[in-house]
């Protein structure tokens, strides 16, 4: 963390885990963290978003990412996180919350180092990806919110 | 003059004298019977009779004067009828008195008759009178007169004659009667003298009589008496002459036969005594059993004496091998007493071993049951530190979650901070930091939880191990205490084998002496079954031929006689044939010689009996007459004998 460093290109990035890889979103959308919650079931209710969770008292759907980065799901661990976003659908603030293994830290990274994700060999659906980000030794794949948690990219990829 | 006819005679002339006084007395009672009979029927009867006369003729009087005053014809009639009756009454026992009147009597009688004529005479006139009054009321008064008249005159002066006339009779009977009662008294009194002094020679002749044939008869028996004493008293001279011949005089003549008997008796007994038992006692009859006893006596005698002989010997041969086994004896018994001693010291030995044993074990039981207290203590503080390390996982579990959230807490404030922008640097150090103290406290906590766990685990592994060693030490504990008591025990039967065998050793003890002088006995039984033996050789068995023991009177002929000795050694060893330790030496010798002259040996022997002084010597000496100096035989006489008797 550097304190006196902050412009545009420099952004700060909530770092979590799916299926031992590291992604980033960035903080500026991350409402909150929870403990893992168990969602109440909506019933005919899209795969994508399977239920709804309380968040102080304000009803959130629960959105199924690792489906739709085509990941096989997991049970619960106890590094399990939930995370709670405030997106934009539709030009209405919507707020979600979706399943991460586990939540690392957050970071300030530097946009401008952003590289894109190889088109081939890559078993990423590369709408979602923004890019990626070389930590230490590690690389950080920024996920795109926008298109990430869009129903209408979720219905065309249906 | 026996004495039956002593007693006949004397009970002949009491029988007489009894005869003659009860011919007296029957006599005088049948005297004194008749005077009182003539006193009761007649004399008492003369003098009743004219008492009831009297008292009739004044009833009838009375009557009379009662006619002449009633009046009415019916009452007169019946006083007459009355009058009549007593008259007739008069009549009769007037007649009853002339039967038994005397004949002094008479003119009274006939100056009754004459009265009582009168009165009847009279009678007749009153009745008239009487009659007439009853009649005739008019002249009842004048009748009246005329009757008392007639009573107070003529018929009272009749009357008083009667009376007088009864009064004299009865006077002259009752006279009567008191001399015939003097006379009564008299017979009595001569008839009672008469009986009496009877009587009196009776008992003077009967007395005489007893003390004369009692006297003696005491006399006689007193002297059988004397003379059946003397002879139970075995007295054979008594004289048994009898005084007189009589029946006493008889028994004395049996009793002296009885004692000539006896005399015999005592005679062959008096032989018997002496040594000879040749003596023939002849039984005099079937029945005589003192001769049968003392024929039965001599010949069981005779037998005995020849079994005692051969018996004394064997006896003698058994004392001196009972001898040998008494001094085997002893010594066994030595040997027994140093055993018993040496395994008294052994079981001493092994007593006070056991005893240390048992001291031993009482501390091990104390030990052990200590450890069986503080292994249980130990489980349970096992036991306790296991739920102590649970109750610490348990907590371990709570630091865990507040770390985790503690984590989650600095990470959403990372989040706040990193939204802050520029303003939110410092606290998202701060965040940052915090989260570094969680993760550090979570890791530690795992750490700790982990820890706890394996401990948790290893302690509960100790505890089970505890507690499956809690019965071995238990068991152990408890075997140790049966080792204890059993050593205990084992200790007492120590001590009481220990005085078991001091007892044992005490009787050993007692048993030795009693195998030493068991020795004694039987060496001086052997001594005396020899005496025995020499006592014995004062019978005289046989019918003149050698008996055994007599052979023994050897001992006493000059020792060069080979003969003799032979003889002697014969008359030894034939009762007992068989051999013995004494005489074993000499035994070849006797049996040569007895081989070369049995004839002079046998001619020896039947002179013994003449010669009663030599067993008695030969008895005085103990064991046997071995003469080995005088004479040696020499080696070649000696023959080769089978000992065939």
């Amino acid at each position: 963390m550097k304190p006196d460093h902050a412009d545009d290109t420099a952004s700060m990035l909530l770092i979590f885990r799916l299926e031992g890889e590291s992604f980033g979103v960035s903080v500026d959308s991350v409402q909150e963290i929870l403990d893992p919650q168990d969602p109440t079931p909506v019933p005919n209710a899209d795969p994508f978003a399977y239920g709804l969770i309380n968040v102080r008292g304000v009803v959130v759907p629960v959105i199924d990412v690792r489906r739709r980065l085509r990941m096989a799901p997991v049970d619960r661990k106890d590094t399990t996180r939930m995370i709670v976003l405030e997106h934009e659908i539709d030009g209405k603030m919507t707020k979600l919350a979706f399943s991460a293994d586990a939540v690392d830290t957050v970071i300030e990274a530097d946009l401008t180092a952003l590289e894109k994700v190889p088109d081939l060999g890559a078993s990423w659906p590369q709408s979602y990806l923004r890019g990626a980000i070389r930590r230490d030794d590690d690389l950080v794949v920024l996920l795109d919110t926008q298109t990430l948690f869009a129903p209408v990219m979720q219905s065309t990829a249906a | 003059m026996t004495i039956k006819s002593k007693l006949l005679a004397a009970f002949a002339v009491l029988l007489l004298l009894l005869a003659v006084l009860t011919g007296i007395a029957v006599t005088r009672f049948a005297q004194f019977n008749t005077a009182l009979q003539r006193i009761v029927d007649e004399s008492a009867e003369a003098a009743l009779l004219p008492v009831s006369m009297e008292a009739e003729l004044a009833e009838l009087a009375a009557t009379q004067l009662r006619q002449a005053v009633l009046p009415g014809a019916a009452a007169v009639q019946a006083a007459h009828e009355r009058i009549l009756q007593h008259r007739a009454t008069l009549k009769r026992l007037e007649d009853k008195l002339a039967t038994v009147a005397k004949p002094s009597d008479a003119a009274d009688l006939a100056e009754f008759d004459t009265a009582l004529a009168k009165i009847v005479a009279l009678e007749k006139q009153l009745h008239e009178n009487a009659l007439t009054g009853a009649q005739d009321r008019s002249r009842r008064d004048q009748m009246r007169t005329r009757s008392v008249l007639l009573l107070l005159g003529p018929v009272a002066e009749a009357v008083q004659s009667a009376q007088g006339a009864l009064n004299r009779v009865a006077e002259r009977h009752r006279a009567i009667m008191t001399d015939e009662k003097v006379r009564a008294e008299a017979l009595y009194r001569r008839g009672l003298t008469i009986v009496l002094g009877a009587a009196a020679l009776a008992l003077l002749i009967g007395a005489g009589g007893a003390l004369w044939i009692s006297g003696a008869i005491t006399r006689g028996l007193r002297r059988a008496g004397r003379v059946a004493q003397e002879v139970a008293s075995g007295n054979p001279n008594v004289d048994c002459t009898p005084e007189r011949r009589d029946e006493i005089g008889d028994l004395l003549d049996t009793i002296g036969e009885m004692n000539a008997r006896l005399s015999d008796m005592a005679r062959a007994a008096d032989m018997i005594s002496a040594g000879d038992l040749t003596v023939d006692v002849r039984p005099r009859s079937a029945e005589d059993q003192l001769g049968l006893s003392l024929q039965r006596m001599v010949a069981r005698l005779r037998s005995v004496m020849t079994e005692v002989c051969t018996n004394a010997a064997s006896v003698a041969e058994s004392a001196i091998a009972v001898n040998d086994t008494a001094e085997r004896l002893q010594a066994g018994s030595t040997q027994q007493a140093s055993a018993a001693e040496e395994a008294s010291a052994a079981m001493e030995e092994m007593s006070s071993n056991i005893r240390h044993s048992t001291e031993n074990a009482a501390q091990t039981e104390k030990i052990a049951t200590q450890a069986s207290a503080e292994a249980r203590d130990s489980g349970e503080a096992v036991a306790k530190a296991v739920d102590a390390m649970r109750t610490i996982a348990e907590k371990i579990l709570i630091v865990q979650e507040i770390a985790r959230q503690t984590d989650l807490l600095a990470l959403n404030a990372a989040v706040e901070a990193a939204r802050a922008g520029s303003h939110g640097k410092g606290f998202a150090v701060v965040a940052s930091e915090v989260r570094k103290l969680a993760e550090r406290s979570r890791n530690a906590a795992t750490e700790i939880g982990q820890l706890s766990s394996e401990t948790l685990s290893v302690s509960e592994i100790a505890g089970r191990k505890l507690t499956d060693l809690l019965p071995s030490i238990q068991r152990t504990s408890d075997l140790v205490r049966e080792i204890s008591a059993a050593t205990r025990e084992q200790s007492i039967g120590a001590d009481q084998i220990n005085t078991a065998i001091q007892e044992l050793d005490a009787v050993i003890q007692q048993n030795a002496s009693s195998a030493t002088t068991t020795a004694e006995v039987s060496r001086s039984l052997a001594d005396q079954s020899t005496e025995l033996r020499a006592s014995i050789a004062h019978y005289r068995i046989g019918r003149g031929d050698a008996a055994a023991p007599s052979g023994s009177a050897a001992a006493a002929s000059p020792p060069s006689k080979p003969a003799a000795k032979a003889a002697a050694k014969q008359g030894r060893s034939t009762p007992s044939g068989s051999s013995k330790p004494g005489t074993a030496d000499a035994k070849p010798a006797s049996s040569a010689k007895r081989k070369a002259s049995p004839a002079t040996s046998r001619a020896e022997t039947s002179e013994q009996p003449s010669t009663p002084p030599g067993p008695r010597h030969g008895a005085t000496e103990k064991g046997y007459a071995l003469d080995l100096l005088s004479e040696d035989i020499p080696d070649s006489e000696f023959e080769p004998m089978p000992r065939a008797s």
